[in-house]
């Protein structure tokens, strides 16, 4: 009897705190208003056993019009000891592709992608934050003004679900999630500094994003040093150089656009220049290993 | 400890090897991602840093079922950020499953919340109200 009391005391306060989440209600995004409802043609495909980070992946793959395979998916992102797949790796995989994967972390984004035309990969908690139940799903649309969202979800296709629910789900999962977009494509919701980071990484196909990126945000010098590296990265050494000199006029206190531009002007022939960028980024960053490093090797040992 | 003092021997023995064919240890252009991740670490500790997290990372996905092709292959797309997350935190991290396999006991209670709403494990249950 004891025991059943013990046992019992945290299951109806569980139950009593789960009675007033379930009371509070949030309204949708205010945004979703202005289009009461939207329906994204986002291909459908059922996810096996435990594999809704395969079949979720495969979705945007396929959104993106790229094979999406799920069995072959699987040998990518699959955990077999955890029966599931982590975040970071259905966001690397979408990397390789040389497809943007950009975070999508809050309600109002959520609504803004979706509305914008891009389906969200979310990452739901079903359960309880005590027994969770990790699921991936992805957002392909909304109806009545927000307060049903519309997913594809494990073997459902364009299942609905009611908004205060899906919160729920959501927001024990840390509001994560993401959209994948192909090159010259940006999120509705893009900031720069996002941006970079989701760029930065990126080893294949990178270029036409990062110059996506700086039209979008031509006064960002850190957005403009990743479009130099690129372009450096794909021989165009002309094209690089004219973005490293774009990239100190706006972030003059950036030593490494300093260092990488002294590399340029010595490939370009111009010695006394590298050797006064150089000396520039050794000036800004007197502790910095590398660029002391650089330092001797544009000087030939000479110093600045 | 001793597993991380070899550990970081190996990866000092790696970053030396590595020095002895490239004579300018790290002169040279600074890439994206590493100007991203050196903002929070000074750049040769970040060396040291990436190549202890790639071989805890390695471990972690071997461990966890992944062929040593595929271990290779997958790790090879993370970023400086994302492998040390790999290597420290991977079984705090979610690992994203399916609707299946919730345990007997807890079910009757999760049709419950289902049931008010508050969770959405069994999507035939809607909500009441």
């Amino acid at each position: 009897m004891i025991g059943l009391m013990r046992g019992g005391r945290p299951v109806a306060a569980l139950l009593l705190g789960a009675l007033l989440a379930a009371c509070q209600t949030v309204p949708p995004p205010e945004r979703a208003e202005a289009r009461p409802k939207q329906s994204l043609d986002v291909p459908f495909i059922p996810q096996d056993a435990y594999q809704c980070g395969p079949a979720a992946l495969g979705m945007m793959l396929q959104w993106n019009g790229l094979p999406g395979d799920k069995e072959a998916l699987v040998d990518e992102v699959w955990l077999p000891e955890r029966q599931g797949a982590l975040g970071i790796e259905l966001v690397a995989a979408g990397r390789a592709r040389g497809l943007l994967a950009y975070p999508v972390n809050t309600p109002a984004t959520l609504i803004q992608e979706v509305q914008a035309g891009h389906p969200v990969l979310v990452l739901q908690n079903l359960a309880l934050p005590q027994w969770p139940l990790w699921h991936y799903a992805v957002v392909i649309g909304y109806r009545d003004g927000g307060e049903r969202i519309i997913l594809h979800s494990g073997t459902d296709q364009a299942t609905q679900s009611r908004w205060n629910r899906f919160l729920r789900t959501w927001a024990r999962g840390r509001y994560w999630g993401f959209v994948l977009l192909p090159p010259g494509e940006l999120p509705d919701s893009v900031q720069p500094e996002p941006l970079l980071q989701a760029l930065a990484p990126m080893n294949y196909n990178a270029l036409p994003h990062w110059e996506t990126a700086v039209t979008r945000f031509p006064e960002n010098g850190r957005l403009r040093f990743g479009y130099a590296n690129a372009l450096w990265q794909d021989q165009q050494r002309g094209a690089a150089l004219t973005a490293y000199r774009a990239t100190v006029e706006r972030a003059p206190k950036m030593a490494p656009a300093w260092n990488n531009l002294a590399y340029a002007l010595r490939d370009d022939g111009d010695a006394e220049g590298a050797r006064a960028a150089v000396c520039r980024a050794h000036r800004l960053a007197p502790e910095d290993d590398n660029v002391a490093d650089s330092v001797v090797e544009i000087t030939q040992g000479d110093g600045c | 400890m001793k597993k991380q003092i070899t550990g970081a021997l190996t990866a000092l023995v790696m970053l030396f090897t590595q020095g002895l064919f490239v004579p300018a240890a790290h002169a040279a252009m600074v890439t994206t991602d590493g100007m991203v991740s050196s903002e929070q670490r000074a750049d040769m500790e970040r060396k040291v840093m990436r190549l202890m997290d790639r071989e805890a990372a390695a471990k972690v996905l071997a461990k966890n079922g992944v062929t040593a092709d595929d271990v290779q292959k997958r790790l090879g797309r993370l970023s400086d950020r994302e492998l040390n997350q790999l290597a420290q935190k991977a079984d705090q991290m979610p690992a994203g499953g399916s609707v299946v396999g919730v345990i007997l006991a807890v079910i009757l209670i999760l049709i419950l919340l289902d049931l008010l709403g508050a969770t959405d494990v069994f999507p035939v249950i809607d909500p009441i109200g």
